[in-house]
Order: C-alpha cells, then sequence, then structure tokens
C-alpha cells in the first residue's frame, strides 16, 4: 500500500481548509501501524482515504498495486468489500439487525447465498468469542460485546486490510485490553492492520506509529 | 447484491415506523379505492344496461304530452291536447314501423297502514304493457284479456308496493280496496329495474277499470314497441303533427335515449371518482416522497455503514426505490380491499351486481409501482449520493 502527495483540501465558502498536506506513506502487507495525533490533526480523512471512502484531492494511492484514484465508484465498493474491513469507534452496527445478521451485511454485498452466509457469521462469532449470543440485538450487547460483532463483520469477508478507528475509545480499560488482544491475535495470523488511536499505550502493540500534526506527518513515514 | 435480499432488506425497514408508514400511504389507499369503486360500478352499470336493453329492448318508445311549463302541471290539459284510446289504432295504422302499442293510465292512491298515510300509483294497463315490459314472469299471474272483457276486479303490484301494503303477509289472492273498489291481488312483479317501466312501487290494474276509477280517458303515456327505432321515431313525429297540427306538443322518447342519459349519468359519477382518485393519487405520491426523503435523513448513518461494507451507490438506490414501491404496493392493496367493500356497498345501494375483476387487482398494482419508482427516484438518489464518510465521524 503507497501513499504519495496525498493532499486533501475542503472548500468552505472563501476559505480553503488543508486538511492533508503532502502525506507519503507506505504500508506492507502484514503489518500493524498505528496513527497517533491530537483530534483535528488529520488522521480520520487519511483513514477515511485508505479505507476508499474518501478520495484524496490530489496525489496517488496504489492499493495492491491498483491506482485508487482511477477507480469507478463500482470498482472502489468491490475494493471495500473484498479487501477492507472496517473497525469504528462507535461500532456502527445496525440496531435492528441481530448480532449474526450485522455480520452477514458485508456477505449480502458478495452475492453469497445465505445459508453460506450464516455459516460464516457463526464462525466469525465464534472466532471473537461470542458463539452463544449471535441472535442478540446490538442494544442487548455490551460495548465490548458490541465491538467484537464489529470485528467479527470486519473479518467476514476476509480481507487483507483491517481498518480500525480508536477500536477502544468507547470502552473501559479492561474490555479495551480485550479488543487489543483480538487485534493483536489477527495480526499474528497475517491480517495488515492500520489502527487510529490517540493514546500511547495502544500504540505499543504496533510494528509502527506514525505520527500525524496538522496534516502533516511528522514521525514514522517509512 | 441479490434481488430477495434488496426486498427483504427493504421489507425490514418499512416495518420500524408501523404507523407513520401506514399514515404516509393513505393518499394511495384513498387512490386506488377510488378506482376500484369507479372500475367496478361503471363494468356492473355497463353490464346492467346492456342486459336492460338486451331484456326490454333499445326499441321501445315512450310518448307523453308535453307539459311547457312548472305552472302547466296542475292544469287539466286542453280538449285534445292529450293522448286517447283512438290514438293506439291511429298509431298502428299509420306507422308501419311501429309494431306494437300500449297505453298506460296512471294516478295515485293513499293507503293506510297502521295508521300510517301511504301513497302508492295506481296505473291501468293493458296485457300488450305487460308482454313489452316482459311483466310475465310476476308471481301468480298476470292481468289479461279475459279479465278486460269480464270486467274482474283483480290488480298486480310492484314488489315494494306489495311490502308497504302487506308487509310480510303474502298478498297473493288477499283483497285490496282501492278508492273504494276491492280489487283482488293476482301477482307480484319483482323489479324490473333500469328502464322506462319501473313499477317496483306501483299498483297495476286493468285499463277500463282506471279510466271508470279516475272518471278519466286521458291517456299520461304511450309505449310504442318499434321495429326500428329511427324510422318509427320519424313516423310517430309526422304522425303527431298530421294528427294534431304540432309534433312538439308530445315528447316522444326512446328506451336508447333513456339508458344513453343514464350512462351519461354514470359517466360523470365516474369522473367525479376519477379525479378524487388522480388528486387522491397525486398527494399520496407526494406524501411517499416526504417520507422517503425523511428516511434517508434519518438513515445517513445507515447508509454510510452499507458503503463501507461494500454496497455500491446503485445498491443503495435500489435499495430505498424498492421500499417506496413496497410503500406504494402495500397502499394499493388496501386501497383495493378499501374499493372491494366500497363497491359492495354501492352495488347494495344502487342495486348494481357487484363485479370484481383480478384484471382490477392488477391494474391497481401496476399504478402502484409505477408510482413508486417515480416517487421513490428522487430520494433513492440522494440516498446513493450521501458521503460514506459519516461513518468515522463520532455521533
Amino acid at each position: 500500500m503507497r501513499l504519495t502527495n496525498i493532499n486533501k483540501t475542503y472548500a468552505t465558502g472563501e476559505f480553503t481548509l488543508k486538511i492533508l498536506q503532502d502525506i507519503s506513506l507506505e504500508v506492507v502487507e502484514g503489518e500493524f501501524v498505528t496513527i497517533m495525533g491530537a483530534s483535528g490533526s488529520g488522521k480520520t480523512t487519511l483513514l477515511n482515504i485508505l479505507g476508499c471512502l474518501d478520495r484524496p484531492s490530489s496525489g496517488n494511492y496504489f492499493f495492491r498495486g491498483q491506482a485508487v484514484e482511477s477507480l469507478s465508484d463500482k470498482e472502489l465498493s468491490l475494493l471495500r468489500k473484498r479487501d477492507i474491513g472496517f473497525v469504528f469507534q462507535s461500532f456502527n452496527l445496525l440496531p435492528r439487525l441481530n448480532a449474526r445478521r450485522n455480520v452477514e451485511l458485508p456477505l449480502i454485498y458478495q452475492e453469497i447465498p445465505e445459508s453460506r452466509r450464516k455459516e460464516i457469521a457463526m464462525q466469525m462469532l465464534d472466532r471473537v468469542g461470542l458463539g452463544k449470543k449471535t441472535e442478540r440485538l446490538p442494544g442487548e450487547l455490551s460495548g465490548g460485546e458490541q465491538q467484537r460483532v464489529a470485528i467479527a463483520r470486519a473479518l467476514a469477508s476476509q480481507p487483507a486490510l483491517l481498518l480500525a478507528d480508536e477500536p477502544t475509545g468507547n470502552l473501559d480499560t479492561k474490555t479495551g485490553t480485550e479488543i487489543m488482544d483480538i487485534l493483536r491475535e489477527l495480526h499474528q495470523s497475517g491480517i495488515t492492520i492500520i489502527m487510529v488511536t490517540h493514546s500511547p499505550e495502544m500504540s505499543t502493540h504496533a510494528d509502527r506509529t506514525i505520527i500525524i500534526r496538522d496534516g502533516q506527518i511528522v514521525e514514522g513515514s517509512d | 447484491m441479490l434481488p430477495r435480499d434488496i426486498i427483504g432488506t427493504a421489507w425490514q425497514s418499512l416495518g420500524v415506523h408501523r404507523l407513520r408508514t401506514g399514515l404516509s400511504i393513505l393518499g394511495i389507499v384513498i387512490g386506488i379505492a377510488s378506482f376500484s369503486i369507479m372500475y367496478s360500478v361503471g363494468e356492473s352499470a355497463q353490464q346492467k344496461t346492456n342486459q336492460a336493453i338486451q331484456e326490454l329492448g333499445a326499441d321501445v318508445i315512450q310518448i307523453r304530452p308535453q307539459r311547457s311549463k312548472a305552472s302547466d302541471k296542475k292544469k287539466p290539459a286542453a280538449r285534445g291536447e292529450t293522448l286517447s284510446l283512438r290514438d293506439i289504432d291511429g298509431i298502428k295504422g299509420f306507422c308501419p314501423a311501429v309494431s306494437d302499442v300500449s297505453p298506460e293510465i296512471c294516478d295515485s292512491t293513499d293507503f293506510y297502514r297502521h295508521g300510517k298515510k301511504e301513497m302508492l300509483n295506481v296505473t291501468g294497463i293493458l296485457p300488450a304493457y305487460e308482454e313489452m315490459f316482459k311483466l310475465q314472469d310476476a308471481r301468480g299471474r298476470t292481468i289479461s284479456e279475459l279479465d278486460l272483457e269480464s270486467g274482474h276486479q283483480v290488480c298486480l303490484l310492484g314488489d315494494m308496493a306489495a311490502a308497504r301494503i302487506f308487509g310480510n303477509k303474502d298478498p297473493l289472492g288477499e283483497p285490496l280496496a282501492i278508492k273504494g273498489y276491492l280489487f283482488k291481488v293476482i301477482g307480484i312483479i319483482n323489479d324490473t329495474g333500469l328502464g322506462m317501466a319501473n313499477v317496483k312501487n306501483d299498483i297495476l290494474i286493468p285499463l277500463p277499470l282506471a279510466q271508470r276509477l279516475f272518471q278519466s280517458n286521458e291517456i299520461r303515456t304511450l309505449y310504442v314497441r318499434a321495429r326500428d327505432t329511427n324510422s318509427a321515431m320519424a313516423e310517430l313525429e309526422r304522425y303527431f303533427q298530421l294528427r294534431y297540427g304540432d309534433a312538439n306538443r308530445f315528447e316522444i322518447r326512446s328506451q336508447k335515449l333513456l339508458l344513453q342519459t343514464q350512462e351519461k349519468n354514470i359517466k360523470i359519477f365516474e369522473y367525479i371518482l376519477w379525479t378524487i382518485g388522480s388528486i387522491s393519487l397525486l398527494v399520496g405520491g407526494i406524501g411517499i416522497m416526504n417520507i422517503m426523503l425523511v428516511s434517508v435523513t434519518e438513515r445517513v448513518r445507515e447508509i454510510g455503514i452499507r458503503r463501507a461494507l461494500g454496497a455500491t451507490k446503485t445498491e443503495i438506490k435500489l435499495q430505498f426505490l424498492c421500499e417506496s414501491i413496497l410503500l406504494c404496493l402495500v397502499g394499493a392493496m388496501g386501497g383495493t380491499i378499501l374499493g372491494f367493500l366500497g363497491a359492495r356497498l354501492i352495488s347494495y345501494l344502487f342495486r348494481f351486481p357487484p363485479v370484481f375483476s383480478v384484471k382490477l387487482l392488477i391494474i391497481a398494482l401496476v399504478i402502484a409501482s409505477v408510482l413508486g419508482i417515480v416517487c421513490g427516484t428522487y430520494p433513492a438518489a440522494r440516498a446513493a449520493n450521501q458521503d460514506p464518510t459519516v461513518v468515522l465521524r463520532y455521533e
């Protein structure tokens, strides 16, 4: 994964807001990278671009050899559902669907038949230690459990890259550590993980820490 | 995304706000109900008209003295201005296109039943009348030539008249006093319905007796059966021109014209329902669009999550479009059911045979689908173009 000279600007009225400036970054497969920075430093925007949810204003992004900026919306969606898994700070589970159906969501967009979908979802929930709570609604689960469901969902399509945005930010220290253990385990099984955090202790788990300040990388770009 | 999953997902989303969903489809329900009722009533009226033409024949012509002013109504017509029995033979002789002529004398009389006054029409007729209006299938028997020759004091009752005079009692063979003379009830006629001879509320007695009872030789109405309506109308006009010097003094109307008037009335009713239906559908469609737009705004996060998990813009668009179509289809089902009940009520009130068809349901569903697509396209496009990065913003 290689980013070269990425810029992201937003036009708000007469001002042009520079969120990211001249970001160049390379992440190799199998790495565990954390991105640190104060709020407003642009780390979330960087994650959006890495996750193909947003496009850079200028610069090049190569994802597994593909030039992302030349891809259509459909191709970007394909990339997201096949190769990228998301874990969010606020879990982002659909509240009306039970744990299993939430995990099935990315598989629905891959047109995997229902019986196979269910099988994979059960497997993934089992993997994050929720094999017994598959039919619970998100509201009936604790924060830590919800984040486990979200991780199971991110893993369902067996992605190469897992993007985590402050995955422990809404959790107490104990459950946060549990979630980190799961992520480390996943890393050991070969998944590339890029995690945004502002807690230095979380970044100790990582191979490398990138520090962003005012839209620029100040440390750890290579 | 598999079609099954698109529909399943849409259906699930509709179940969330049941009350809101129900209210938003009301316009569609009323619109489709109007169309169903219109279709059903129009179709059944058409059937009834066709049946009436078949039964009575479109070839019956009615002739009445013209009353030009409302104030003349009470005034007895001057000599020579009314029809008389002589006109029967006159018309038969003069008009080759006429096959039969039947006179009618009409007056009303009061009855007392349980101390309550009831007014009923008493109509004097000849057996030709019964034949012309197919009254032969009465319960009991009809007035015959023999009754006329022997001066039998007998009468036929329309079914409503029978109910009003006798209640639940079987009137057949019962005596009935009309203007102080005793008549014997020999037959009951069931409703002949649409057409000129509506005898539901009538008492029919032999014509000569009616003339004596009412002390009048005035013929109120002549009914003529034509071999060919158009030439018979022309011949009748010429007859009255020659005989009375002015054909305009008589009103000559054919059953065909009468049925046309009735059809016109039904058409007006249909136009009203068309208008109600169209406006309701329009308003209903706007309601659907509105609720879909609200739904898109509420579900920005859900859209973002789905996009992050790999949904394409097209898949998001299809999901919302499908929701809109499903909404309209549910509305159409409700409307068809309501229309079914409404049509039943109307057919009960106006004695139409009820008409229902699968075709109607299919038409309703097609209209609803089109409406769903039309009203759902814009909200769906908005949903598809929502910024997916919203998922990475904290609540």
